[in-house]
């Protein structure tokens, strides 16, 4: 079964493939999904979504705090799937 | 065979589904521009007198979380409201006097 | 013979006797250096309602906002302690844009903790201060606390977020908004979650299509579909129930016309059907005691009150239980963005879905017809055929507005003038 990331954004569910080693939303982008991203170096937040599945690893994080990690929030920028089956939320 | 759009008890009205089911209001405004009187009249005709069961069923159904079929058929009826104006009130696609003037529906809550 | 009282002098105009009954010049609607003396007497000096708390729905939130008239792109911000706050959307580097999305012509909005500008790397917080100069040691002298973003007056009335790009705003918020409206506090705004929204660009001055809004005396003849052909009556007459002016504001009250009361022969069948129309869902919300501030004259059968919030702001609180804002943004002497945001107590069932629906699909039919008329209105000024115009005791709030815009811009030039 290909490894999968289930990416919910503006009420819509998508299903991507993972590949290579891209990020959420990298993975996202390519998909054609329209979701929020600005400084893509880890720094700013934009681009937040909540893992509800799965894992991720993030490269760097320069915004969120140990609590919002631990509350399963993400940097989809710098995170890329480290589980084959991976959910994220946009948008809450 | 195509499956079905809207909930079973309202059969008759998947003709219309595919051209009205749109989620939408700026998509359901350019397939109200894009269709000729005919097929406006021919979808009201069909629509409006199912309209109060319609919405007799969807009430029974959480808003919150709505099954497919069900939106589909709100939003049939969303496209009902649109089209009723063209025939019940300006017999024509726009309203009467709107020259060159376009105004754009930009937020709505969904379903 | 009036239906409504009017004042002891017989007018509403001669209620107010700075007004005058004369004729008035629109020529503020057509010129392109009133445009210019505009810009700044009105648009950089008064506050300016650019959103509502609804657009910064968490903290951590932001929007921007796209003021052409006063030459400049805003950011709003929700930090992390619900603190909202204000500031021109520039990096204080180069004075690049700061925030846009997609393109730096168009508004955005979202979520962040800080704000990085993409073309050096400069980094802000929610509170607009600078937190990251990137290679800092290869700056001269530079402090990083005095970096931060331009910040510009900020203040919410009643979950409105309004600005002020003055230096030093003449009055508060509060003051400026004055007796006659700070009562509409009272309505219960904040439960009013469900939103509708448009977006138009219009081909008329800002003040053209005001005027529209703030007299219903053409209701009548212009929105004559608004009943069904065999209860048209072309003798329909308008007149308001009661009129108010504030200073620089000025608000109506209407009566009557209670769609929801009307038998079933006068109303169209989708009216009829989605249990809706031009005075929106027939079936009012149980608002409880929440409900104050409204029908200042405590008129009879009251319907709505449409206020105008100088200089571009018109809120209408409906009896039904609703309300809508509309602001009118100049974009150019002879055009602007016209934004619309109906808000409803959010429906539970399909029904109340559709009453809704049914109520912004009808604000958008007639106001088509508002916009269509005004292109052409705005082109029979250009003209000049005419330089004044008679206005009657139904159009007092547009003799108003003009006054008080050419009050603005006139006391801005005598300021000016005396500084020099």
């Amino acid at each position: 079964m290909t490894p999968t990331v289930t990416i919910t954004a503006d009420g819509e569910t998508f299903d991507v493939p993972q590949r290579d080693s891209l990020t959420i939303l990298l993975l996202a982008r390519r998909a054609g999904l329209c979701v929020p991203s600005m400084c893509e170096l880890g720094n700013c937040g934009s681009c937040i979504a909540r893992v509800d599945e799965g894992s991720v690893e993030m490269h760097r994080n320069g915004v969120l705090t140990p609590e919002d990690v631990d509350a399963g929030w993400i940097l989809t920028c710098q995170a890329v799937p480290t589980t084959s089956t991976v959910s994220v939320v946009y948008g809450l | 065979m195509s499956a079905r759009l809207l909930p079973a008890e309202f059969a008759d009205l998947e003709p219309y589904a595919r051209t009205w089911c749109l989620p939408t209001e700026p998509e359901r405004w350019e397939r109200r521009l894009a269709s000729t009187m005919d097929e406006m009249h021919g979808f009201y005709d069909a629509c409006f007198p199912r309209a109060e069961a319609a919405i007799v069923y969807l009430d029974g159904v959480e808003l919150a979380a709505m099954p497919d079929d069900a939106t589909r058929l709100l939003e049939m009826l969303c496209s009902l409201a649109l089209v009723s104006y063209v025939v019940e009130v300006w017999q024509q696609s726009l309203p009467i006097d709107t020259g060159s003037a376009r105004i754009d529906r930009i937020s709505e809550p969904r379903p | 013979m009036s239906t409504f009282p009017r004042p002891p002098e017989g007018s509403w105009t001669a209620h107010y006797p700075q007004l005058g009954t004369g004729r008035v010049s629109f020529e503020d609607s057509v010129s392109p250096e009133f445009y210019e003396l505009e810009r700044d007497a009105i648009f950089r000096r008064a506050w300016l309602n650019v959103g509502r708390v609804n657009d910064l729905p968490r903290n951590g939130t932001y929007f921007t906002k796209e003021l052409a008239a006063a030459r400049t792109s805003l950011l709003v911000t929700r930090d992390m302690d619900g603190e909202i706050r204000a500031f021109h959307n520039v990096c204080r580097h180069r004075g690049n844009k700061l925030v846009w999305s997609g393109t730096p012509r168009q508004e955005s909005c979202g979520a962040g903790r800080q704000f990085v500008c993409k073309y050096h790397g400069w980094r802000y917080g929610l509170d607009g201060g600078c937190t990251y100069v990137h290679q800092e040691d290869e700056f001269f002298g530079i402090d990083k606390a005095l970096l931060g973003l331009a910040a510009v007056h900020c203040d919410v009335w009643a979950g409105f977020i309004f600005v002020n790009l003055a230096p030093t705003p003449a009055q508060t918020l509060r003051e400026y908004l004055g007796p006659m409206v700070t009562p509409l506090e009272g309505f219960p705004f904040h439960l009013m979650t469900e939103r509708y929204s448009f977006c138009a660009e219009n081909a008329s001055n800002w003040k053209v299509f005001i005027d529209a809004f703030q007299e219903y005396y053409h209701v009548p003849p212009l929105h004559t579909h608004q009943l069904g052909p065999a209860f048209r009556n072309p003798e329909a007459t308008f007149e308001g129930a009661h009129y108010q002016l504030d200073g620089p504001h000025r608000m109506v009250s209407t009566s009557g016309t209670r769609k929801h009361t009307f038998p079933a022969e006068h109303l169209y069948p989708s009216e009829l059907l989605m249990r809706s129309g031009n005075t929106g869902p027939w079936d009012a919300p149980d608002l409880g005691q929440h409900v104050a501030g409204v029908n200042p004259a405590g008129v009879a059968q009251w319907g709505i009150d449409n206020y105008q919030i100088f200089p571009n702001l018109e809120i209408i609180v409906y009896e039904r239980g609703w309300y809508l804002s509309y602001r009118f943004w100049p974009t150019s002497r002879n055009t602007h963005v016209f934004e619309a945001d109906l808000w409803f107590v959010p429906a539970t069932t399909a029904r109340e879905r559709l009453a809704r629906e049914y109520a912004a699909v009808t604000v958008k039919e007639y106001a088509l017809q508002d916009a269509g008329t005004l292109d052409g209105t705005q082109m029979g000024l250009e003209a000049r055929a005419f330089t004044d115009f008679p206005l009657n005791d139904q159009e007092i709030l547009v003799r108003h507005f003009h006054k008080t815009v050419a009050d603005w811009v006139r006391e801005h030039q005598q300021a000016l003038a005396a500084a020099r």
